[in-house]
């Protein structure tokens, strides 16, 4: 087992909430966000990983065979799919809120404060 | 309960008129309360159940308390979808799709017993509410409001999700008895309180709870106000009942060496929520936003209340949270009762104009009295509750924060319906900002319908009803014995043991606790006097206070980035607190 994986989780973490953190762009903020969720993605793809083990399709492979851990593959797969539908929407709100302000800086819309 | 399930498979959306989504809002909460009264129980999907102490499927595994969450949110699902029946000028029926699809997701939320489907679930709740929120897709404000609260709340849920990856990686399990029991085997360590900082801060974003609670104040000023009921009723106490859940499911047995770090920890976030929300309530003249900064304040007092750790405190949380619901809720539709018929809720313009609403002050002065604790309200049995293991435990001075707190968003809901409702005394000017709102209506409606105000005091009379129900004390203390009992949650779940009932001990409500209710409410009419008071000499008052609010209002700068760095300053101060524990 290596720490690499984990190391790159980490990462990903920290660069996309830098991203977050200063972006002067709605659409760069919301692909940062989506750099976000891809350290969740290596995170859980790292605890699954075993050594020299398969791919976890129990068809055609000797029973015993070590494979690594579908549960989190599955995991993984349904958070794709809860991000598609989060990051769709975003855009969505970006792309009206462009329409209606003519900005995308979130430092200029501005309507609420205080 | 298989036909239970069925039913709440039932409720995927489909495109349903009014008549269909109140009736299918009213069989949930029928449901809700059928599960409330049985006994708790645990249903595995498809019958994969437990095999060798390993949890093989997912289950729902509901007790009261959870129960009694979804008959809460189906409550108040059924009121608003009342209310808006005739609230939208025009209004598709994607909206109460929305409805039903968040109200879905918080009943599933409210009674999974698996840790992932709980985050799945979070998801899905917190996707129908960006898109209810921003639902007024034609203006700047409302999606504003939406993006805020999407992005620093998507940014939660993934600290969630790597905060339960951890938890699987340690020990390969997902359903929250069990990680419970194997967690408790072990020593804490570094990926413990790794995993209960991520998992307890994502939540917290939800819960709206300083430095988290940025985001709630722009979605409610900006969602329909019938949205508002759902968030600040159901949603935002939805994103505490998780964290309680979860430390007591799984971290606390592992952590039972360090409950006292941890009460202080909570109490300190308590605190820091509780009186920016109430100063910041009392700063705003935009209805909707003042009775959001409102909610954030009694969201910290009901952390104060869980943050105690014991079974008196987390049984008064609970009645608190369901009488607050229900207040804030009769609340947020006299709101919108305002907004249908005068086109704006903003306190200076409300006292300029002939509005002729006059007569809404009365719901208001009563929601008002509710938020300052005042008995018969359950708010107040649920402050008593929690004020006698406070004392016990030495953290008496938590009570007068909640008491200030209590007096002051009181006062400012008082001083709305007195200033802007009756045009008694005088508004400070330029007292917060204006939100360039288009109403929801096009307000200028010379009629309420019954609709619309009977929901409204419906909803803020029940509040005060709920206190006066008979055993709703001993039986919140029940639910929080269950909701404490780490082992036997693990038993009833993973072993199928059957519940001894817990025993309570109705506490009686003793006088001291009736007089510093009144002295609240008592507090809260001289405090909103004050405000209104038309007197020079207070000018020169009104401008340092003006002076002094600067900064805190700055913080609320309607900016993403700067939410989610005090989103990550808050995670990185929680889990170096709770590091230094294991250390």
């Amino acid at each position: 087992m290596t720490h690499l994986p984990y190391c790159l989780a980490a990462w990903l973490f920290a660069v996309g909430m830098y991203g977050i953190v200063t972006s002067r762009n709605m659409v760069h903020l919301i692909i940062c966000l989506t750099v976000v969720q891809s350290s969740t993605y290596a995170l859980l793809l790292a605890i699954g990983f075993r050594a020299n083990a398969v791919a976890p399709i129990f068809a055609d492979i000797k029973p015993g065979t070590p494979a690594v851990d579908p549960v989190v593959q599955a995991l993984m797969l349904t958070d794709i799919v809860v991000e598609v539908t989060v990051t769709a929407l975003l855009l969505g709100l970006a792309v009206l809120a462009h329409q209606q302000t003519g900005k995308l800086d979130p430092r200029e819309l501005g309507v609420l404060r205080g | 309960m298989a036909a239970v399930l069925a039913a709440l498979g039932h409720r995927i959306p489909r495109l349903l008129a009014n008549a269909l989504s109140i009736a299918t809002a009213a069989a949930v909460g029928w449901m809700a309360v059928t599960l409330l009264l049985a006994r708790p129980l645990v249903y595995w999907f498809s019958g994969w159940a437990v095999v060798a102490g390993k949890a093989i499927g997912i289950s729902f595994a509901p007790d009261a308390a959870g129960a009694a969450m979804v008959a809460m949110a189906s409550l108040l699902t059924l009121a608003s979808l009342i209310f808006s029946s005739r609230y939208f000028d025009t209004v598709g029926t994607l909206y109460h799709s929305l409805m039903l699809v968040f109200l879905a997701a918080m009943a599933g939320f409210g009674l999974t017993g698996d840790l992932f489907n709980l985050f799945v679930f979070f998801e899905l709740m917190s996707a129908a509410a960006f898109a209810l929120c921003g639902y007024k897709s034609e203006e700047a404000g409302p999606l504003q409001g939406a993006l805020n609260f999407a992005v620093t709340n998507a940014a939660g849920a993934y600290l969630v999700l790597s905060g339960i990856g951890l938890l699987y990686g340690r020990t390969g399990a997902l359903n929250m008895a069990e990680i419970g029991r194997r967690l408790a085997e072990g020593r804490p360590d570094a990926l413990v309180t790794g995993a209960l900082t991520m998992i307890s801060c994502g939540f917290l974003v939800k819960a709206a709870v300083a430095p988290f609670h940025f985001w709630l104040a722009d979605a409610h000023a900006v969602a329909p106000a019938p949205v508002c009921v759902l968030f600040s009723g159901i949603m935002v106490p939805l994103g505490l009942y998780a964290v309680v859940r979860i430390y007591w499911a799984i971290f606390s047995g592992a952590l039972a060496g360090h409950q006292a770090d941890l009460r202080n920890l909570l109490a300190v976030i308590g605190v820091a929520t509780a009186v920016v929300g109430a100063v910041m309530c009392y700063a705003q003249r935009h209805f909707k936003r003042l009775l959001a900064f409102s909610t954030i304040s009694h969201i910290g007092i009901m952390l104060m209340g869980a943050a105690i750790l014991t079974r008196e405190g987390l049984a008064g949380t609970g009645v608190y949270a369901v009488s607050h619901g229900l207040v804030k809720g009769g609340l947020f539709l006299a709101a919108g009762i305002v907004l249908h018929r005068t086109g704006t809720v903003d306190e200076l313009e409300l006292r300029r104009m002939r509005h002729g609403v006059s007569w809404l002050a009365a719901p208001v002065f009563v929601g008002a009295a509710g938020l300052a604790e005042v008995p018969p309200f359950g708010t107040f049995r649920g402050e008593a509750l929690m004020s006698a293991s406070t004392q016990a435990l030495g953290y008496g001075w938590l009570e007068w924060v909640k008491f200030g707190a209590a007096v002051v968003t009181a006062g400012a809901v008082l001083r709305f319906a007195a200033g802007a409702l009756l045009g008694w005394g005088r508004t400070p000017d330029e007292e917060g900002h204006e939100i360039p709102e288009r109403p929801e209506t096009q307000g200028g409606h010379r009629h309420t319908p019954a609709v619309m105000w009977v929901p409204a005091t419906a909803l803020i009379v029940l509040g005060l009803l709920a206190g006066m129900v008979p055993g709703i004390t001993s039986e919140a203390e029940k639910a929080a014995a269950q909701v404490k009992d780490r082992a036997a949650y693990a038993a009833r779940v993973l072993d199928g043991a059957t519940v001894a009932a817990a025993v309570a001990t109705a506490a009686p409500v003793n006088a001291g606790e009736c007089a510093r209710g009144f002295g609240a409410l008592a507090a809260a009419v001289l405090l909103a006097f004050i405000s209104l008071r038309p007197q020079r000499k207070e000018r020169r008052l009104h401008r340092l206070w003006r002076g002094a609010m600067r900064p805190l209002r700055d913080l609320h700068s309607g900016v993403i980035p700067d939410y989610v760095t005090w989103l990550l300053l808050g995670t990185a101060l929680f889990g170096g607190a709770a590091l230094m524990w294991v250390r």
